[in-house]
């Protein structure tokens, strides 16, 4: 990695997050060099480190006292912090029917400036008081009106109005219907300011969401500035920024330069350009994809799991942020409402062990309280990969891809040739099989795509950290190119042993080239070495595709990872055998043929 | 790692700070200096405020004209529901009683919930009043118990507490609970099965504490409770004290709730956190009059400032290892890099469980228990 550097020696990448506060010190060579070959010094502790007091800055104090970063910056490092902390700025998004264009241009602009976002349908009075007891509950930044709903302003400053999540109070801003804003004025009776923003709608003809997005984008950033948190880490000499906004920014950056690797060496990558990141942390999953447009975000939040009740969801329960609205109609919560929530039995199809349904419950029950936990050991292990596996499927199905983004149209995994995973729950996995394990299950992609994996969450910070050079993606694990059908359907109360799914053709340079055939149910593996190319055909029998469409072969070229390459016939979605024997030997048998004792030792 | 401090799981002192977080909004009734008992108003919250069930019979629904839609504002003495009489004469109007919304028009259980605007919260300890937080809450210096639960759900409520039973068994809950238990805190010694907190909850006890609760029984009472009454949230305060599962409630905790029975205690679900795990429930009360105010086995806090090597040997500590949740412990010998069976390397500490037996546990699995001031 060239810099732009200077004269520093090393970086340092801080990280606020929901459940852990992290610093990580890396020498500035280690990134330069083609390969991370070091794992960073890292301190960590909960970020809340104190209880009685619950006080996020204690825990950032004692990480920077361990790390010896003493009270002031240094010159002799490059310093990150990325704040987690619930999305900034929290917003409220207020409206009359709910999602029509103009809120959901303001939820996209929201979301671009890494703000979490709850939806308030004012038209709807059965649950209006529901959805205003969750405004309340949550310490917010900014209430955003797009339309007179001065109702619903009575109604929220009746029952005491919301919270403002700092000290600088809370901002409310009006995007509706010309000259119609004096009744919202009214009902919130100069408790809280309100900004008036140029029309989205200037007339019944155009859109002009600019204006709309600079104002949401200044007041994302004033409100980062006065945040006494992002204050505390300035003074220690840090960027701050939003880990969510780093993300999306990561991740267009990422897209780029895969779209750049696609085309180097000799032959062009046959892969989809489209790229997605998913980083799973101890609270949020956070996804960004990116297609010919810009990066489209989601969130879910392990709160809203309703693993355990309604009542003990919470009231931050419906807090996420989620893509715009789908082709299919419907709007964000509708979009979660339908996928199955977190449930006990959907947890447990993945452990590769005997378990009962009131001891998993409450092992999981109490994980959720302290979801800071190691797994000590494997049956713990597997119980978190299988809670993970659960989380990035919900957020996968949560997502809508953009309207406006042709190259993502229909099954959005179509045009996904790189998939990046990153954050806690990867990083703290022993070897890269358990991680490209978990992301298969999870992501479940289709056609041809890379899995790559990034260890130490390094992208978002690079991302936010002007100074580094943000074209090199050395640190990043390609763990394998994963092949596997669109639309397989396994049904496994009938054998299909003897069915041949695909006959696939490997050459290589200097090697012979190997046949074999797929079967369906099956993943296989190919030791495809890292980094090598080869020219890869896979032929399907019958109607199946592989991406060139319904029995046409697919013809391209691919490279190695960490683990070869992998061909997953389980089916979209992966099909686990009902009787519970099968379904762990299966489960142990797919562990064990991506090598799952592997460790991360040179994995890079 | 640098592991998390818990404070202690008990304390009884005189002196203890106290905030009465009453939501935004609020209206504080009491002054900076005023003492207060545990019956004290301290101020009217307009969040979490009870719901008040309208009962009418099947005919009575069908006929009324209900005058309000769900999510309607009402206020006390507005007609809500009106029946016409026999030709238009002698109309029958059910009044609100409080001011407050409609949150749901049940059919099925033939009522209409009203949520009212306002709830009075109590004090629960006798203390002073040291600081007003307007619009917000109070925060009250008092002689007395604080116990650190471990997960809660809730409304903070205050009630008399009532002797301790066992609530596990189906068999025993008709006989256990009944209607003296309304408006009172129930305390189970160790688990508590859906049927105990169904019978609570239609005896409508102010709250429940017991050792634990699986969550499996936690979700078939909610599911019960939302069938008869159509609401999702349980309508009462639950608090645990050793996590999910069947545990018994410690010995300590027993020791001291047992000196508070026919006393008002005070419980906090911490539900108001901005991250659930950070803020954990708390149960406090004040000594019976005459009582010492301090005194008992108050635990020495631990000298702190070992965020760079570990807590040393010696050090009380609760671990939270999935396999060994709300087990506690002291510390023996320095933390150390350890391997775990999964291959990854950790820095691990040993510690003696209070039954004797010892365990290596990584930093990240455990809480420091006790310590009054980080560094």
């Amino acid at each position: 990695m060239s810099s732009g550097a200077g004269t520093k020696s090393a970086v340092v990448f801080a990280e606020l997050g929901n459940v852990l506060t992290k610093v990580r010190t890396l020498p500035l060579e280690a990134l330069e060099t083609d390969g991370l070959t070091t794992a960073p010094e890292q301190h960590v502790t909960p970020t809340s480190l104190y209880l009685p007091q619950g006080d996020a800055a204690k825990g950032a104090a004692a990480v920077l006292a361990a790390a010896g970063l003493g009270d002031q910056g240094s010159d002799e490092s490059h310093r990150v912090a990325l704040i987690h902390l619930h999305g900034l700025p929290r917003a409220a998004v207020i409206g009359l029917a709910g999602l029509a264009t103009t809120e959901l241009t303001i939820q996209a602009a929201l979301r671009r400036a890494g703000s979490s976002v709850v939806q308030v349908k004012s038209t709807d009075p059965a649950s209006l008081e529901a959805q205003l007891i969750e405004v309340r509950a949550v310490p917010l930044d900014l209430l955003l009106f797009t339309g007179p709903a001065r109702q619903t302003a009575e109604r929220l400053m009746a029952g005491g109005g919301p919270r403002a999540r700092t000290g600088g109070g809370l901002l409310a801003m009006y995007n509706g219907p010309q000259g119609e804003h004096d009744s919202v004025e009214a009902a919130l009776d100069g408790r809280i300011p309100l900004e008036v923003l140029p029309p989205m709608r200037p007339n019944t003809q155009s859109i002009e969401p600019g204006p709309t997005e600079e104002a949401l984008s200044a007041f994302a950033s004033r409100i980062l500035d006065a945040d006494p948190l992002a204050s505390a880490w300035r003074g220690h000499g840090f960027v701050v920024d939003t880990f969510a906004r780093a993300f999306t920014a990561a991740g267009e950056l990422t897209a780029a330069w895969w779209r750049g690797c696609r085309q180097q060496g000799n032959g062009d990558l046959s892969a989809p350009a489209g790229m997605a990141a998913f980083d799973l942390g101890g609270r949020y999953c956070e996804m960004a994809v990116v297609g010919a447009a810009a990066a489209t975000r989601a969130v879910t939040d392990l709160d809203s799991l309703e693993l355990v009740t309604g009542a003990a969801a919470g009231a931050a329960g419906r807090w996420r942020g989620a893509g715009p609205k789908g082709e299919a109609g419907g709007d964000d919560a509708e979009a979660m409402s339908n996928r199955a929530p977190l449930s006990i039995a959907g947890v447990g199809r993945w452990l590769p062990y005997d378990y009962t349904p009131t001891g998993l419950g409450d092992t999981l029950a109490n994980y959720l309280r302290r979801p800071f936990v190691i797994p000590a050991n494997w049956q713990q292990l597997l119980l978190l990969m299988a809670l993970g596996r659960e989380r990035l499927i919900m957020t996968r199905t949560s997502f809508r891809a953009s309207p406006g983004d042709s190259s993502l149209g229909g099954d959005w995994r179509r045009g996904i040739g790189m998939y990046l995973v990153s954050g806690g729950y990867f990083g703290s996995l022993p070897g890269p099989a358990m991680a490209l394990s978990m992301a298969i299950d999870g992501l479940e992609p289709v056609g041809v795509s890379e899995i790559w994996c990034d260890r130490w969450g390094l992208a978002p910070h690079i991302a936010a950290s002007p100074a580094l050079d943000q074209e090199a993606q050395t640190y990043l694990t390609r763990l394998a190119t994963v092949v596997a059908p669109q639309q397989l359907r396994l049904d496994w109360r009938r054998p299909h042993d003897d069915d041949i799914l695909a006959l696939v053709t490997v050459e290589r340079e200097g090697v012979p080239t190997m046949s074999f055939r797929i079967v369906p149910g099956s993943l296989a593996r190919f030791p495809l070495r890292q980094g090598e190319r080869a020219r890869l055909t896979v032929h399907p029998l019958r109607e199946h595709d592989f991406g060139a469409g319904p029995g046409k072969p697919w013809r391209g070229v691919v490279v190695g990872g960490r683990l070869g390459l992998v061909f997953d016939s389980r089916g979209r979605p992966v099909a686990l055998p009902p009787d519970g024997q099968i379904r762990q030997a299966k489960l142990r048998e797919w562990l064990n043929t991506l090598g799952a004792g592997q460790s991360w030792e040179g994995a890079l | 790692m640098i592991p998390r401090v818990l404070g202690r799981l008990i304390r009884r002192e005189a002196g203890v700070e106290g905030l009465r977080e009453l939501g935004p909004g609020a209206e504080i009734m009491v002054e900076q200096g005023q003492a207060v008992s545990p019956e004290t108003v301290i101020g009217s919250s307009k969040t979490g405020s009870r719901v008040v069930r309208l009962p009418l019979n099947e005919n009575e629904l069908a006929l009324s004209m209900i005058l309000k839609r769900s999510g309607e504002s009402v206020r006390r003495g507005e007609p809500l529901l009106r029946r016409a009489g026999m030709f238009g004469l002698a109309n029958t109007e059910y009044v609100c009683p409080v001011d407050g919304y409609v949150e749901e028009i049940l059919v099925e259980q033939r009522a209409v919930l009203i949520r009212e605007h306002t709830a009075e919260v109590r004090a629960g300890v006798a203390g002073l009043v040291t600081e007003v937080l307007p619009e917000r809450g109070v925060r009250l210096s008092f002689d007395g118990t604080v116990m650190r639960f471990l997960a809660g759900w809730g409304p903070p409520v205050a009630g008399l507490l009532t002797p301790g039973a066992d609530l596990f068994s189906p068999s025993d809950i008709g006989r256990v609970i009944n209607e003296t238990h309304r408006g009172r805190i129930i305390w189970a010694h160790s688990t508590l099965c859906a049927e105990a907190i169904v019978e609570a909850a239609r005896v409508e006890a102010a709250g429940l504490i017991a050792g634990s609760v699986s969550l499996l029984e936690l979700q078939r009472a909610t599911a019960e409770i939302r069938q008869r009454t159509g609401r999702a949230r349980l309508p009462l305060t639950l608090l645990i004290s050793e996590g999910f599962g069947s545990a018994a409630m410690s010995s300590a905790y027993r020791q001291y709730l047992s000196s508070a029975v026919g006393r008002t205690v005070y419980l906090d679900a911490a539900e108001r956190a901005e991250l659930a795990w950070t803020s954990d429930p708390e149960i406090a009360f004040s000594p019976a009059a005459g009582a010492a105010a301090a005194g008992g086995p108050v635990a020495a806090p631990v000298q702190l400032g070992f965020e760079l090597g570990g807590p040393p040997a010696g050090t009380p500590v609760r671990l939270v290892d999935l396999d060994l949740f709300g087990r506690t412990g002291v510390t023996r010998g320095a933390p150390a890099p350890h391997h775990l069976e999964t291959g990854v390397s950790v820095v691990a500490v040993e510690v003696v469980l209070d039954d004797g037996l010892p365990v290596v546990v990584p930093l990240a699995n455990l809480e420091v228990i006790g310590g009054a001031e980080l560094r």
